[in-house]
């Protein structure tokens, strides 16, 4: 199916519901679509820059021609708005989809439908806001963004989802020197929830503590809770600052762990792994 | 491609389940039909790389000592 285009350039959403073979080919074309935006924006800064600084010298010769240079400077610059700068940044959230695909394609029905999203400018959900004590002119802003999510059954009748939220805090300040500061610290959430077929694994929700101490994580990651009943298994992680590889790797690992508990259970209930 | 012919090994990266190929030809899993317990033989998975095997034996009274679960589980996939 053809990337809604129109959507990304508009919304900077990428959504669809279709297999996985489709949803990286669309991946694949919503990246190359990114990179070719990055170039051009990059193209326009440049061109708009030159134009801008052409026109200032033109005005000391002759005026019209130096106001006619820096009108198209401008315009130059204005026009870097068609190609959305929050999708030309982040052709790396493209990855992080596909990896998601990855992993999910060995266990999944290639004709198995998957509903993925795809933000590259998700809306802002402020958590907390006020004064920055210590701080002249001081403010503190908490938000997070939610840019990921997954939703797929896999070959045991388990149904995967995912999301992925940036938690972000923003400090905003006058340094002691008279200058208007911004700092920004930025924490990944993965949240997973499996609804697992209690037919086939039985109630693991007994194995909910094992399964948080077994769990093995990259550097930087840490389980923020796991919670198990008889039909569903919710695990949180957070993890710093770490880039979309290590994200990805998070991501694995953090299925694995909780997977690798299910196989044992089936193994157990005496069902054939 | 034989008829009725039913691939007997066990593959998936998460979990083990049948392969529905149809034959090994060319088969990324198996390798041409080389690779007797693909799952196993993955080498993919990180911090995993004993996946099949369990270092701690499991049992009943594991679940004696269990954190319950909040009320708000079925519904709150965003509560942290």
């Amino acid at each position: 199916m053809p990337v809604d285009v129109n959507r990304l350039r508009s919304e900077g959403v990428y959504e669809a519901r279709e297999p996985l073979a489709a949803l990286t080919d669309d991946l694949n074309q919503v990246q190359r679509l990114a990179s070719d935006w990055h170039a051009r924006r990059k193209n326009l800064a440049i061109s708009g820059a030159l134009t801008i600084s052409l026109g200032i010298i033109a005005m000391v010769v002759f005026v019209p021609v130096g106001l006619l240079l820096i009108g198209g400077g401008i315009w130059l610059l204005y026009h870097m708005k068609v190609h959305p700068k929050a999708v030309a940044n982040h052709t790396d959230r493209c990855e992080f989809g596909r990896s998601m695909a990855a992993l999910l394609a060995a266990d999944t029905d290639p004709k198995e439908l998957v509903t993925m999203r795809l933000a590259f400018e998700p809306k802002e959900e402020v958590l907390s806001e006020g004064p920055l004590n210590g701080y002249k002119h001081g403010t503190q802003r908490l938000f997070r963004v939610s840019w990921f999510s997954i939703s797929a059954k896999l070959y045991d009748g388990t149904t995967f989802s995912e999301t992925v939220e940036d938690v972000v805090r923003e400090r905003k300040y006058t340094s002691t020197r008279g200058k208007r500061k911004t700092k920004t610290r930025t924490r990944s959430l993965i949240g997973l929830r499996l609804d697992y077929p209690s037919e086939r694994y039985g109630d693991v929700s007994a194995l909910q503590a094992r399964m948080q101490t077994e769990m093995y994580l990259p550097e930087g990651v840490k389980v923020r809770g796991v919670e198990v009943n008889d039909r569903a298994i919710k695990a949180k992680v957070v993890a710093q600052a770490i880039g979309i590889p290590q994200l990805v790797k998070a991501n694995s690992m953090l299925a694995l762990g909780i997977y690798r508990v299910l196989n044992l259970s089936l193994q157990k209930r005496g069902g054939r792994p | 491609m034989t008829p009725g012919w039913k691939c007997p090994r066990r593959v998936g990266f998460l979990f083990p389940h049948e392969c529905f190929r149809t034959t090994p030809v060319g088969c990324p899993d198996c390798n041409n039909g080389q690779v007797q317990d693909p799952f196993v033989s993955r080498s993919d998975r990180y911090g995993y790389p004993d996946y099949d095997i369990f270092p701690m034996d499991f049992t009943e009274a594991d679940g004696a000592d269990l954190v319950t679960t909040s009320d708000e589980f079925e519904s709150d996939m965003s509560g942290s």
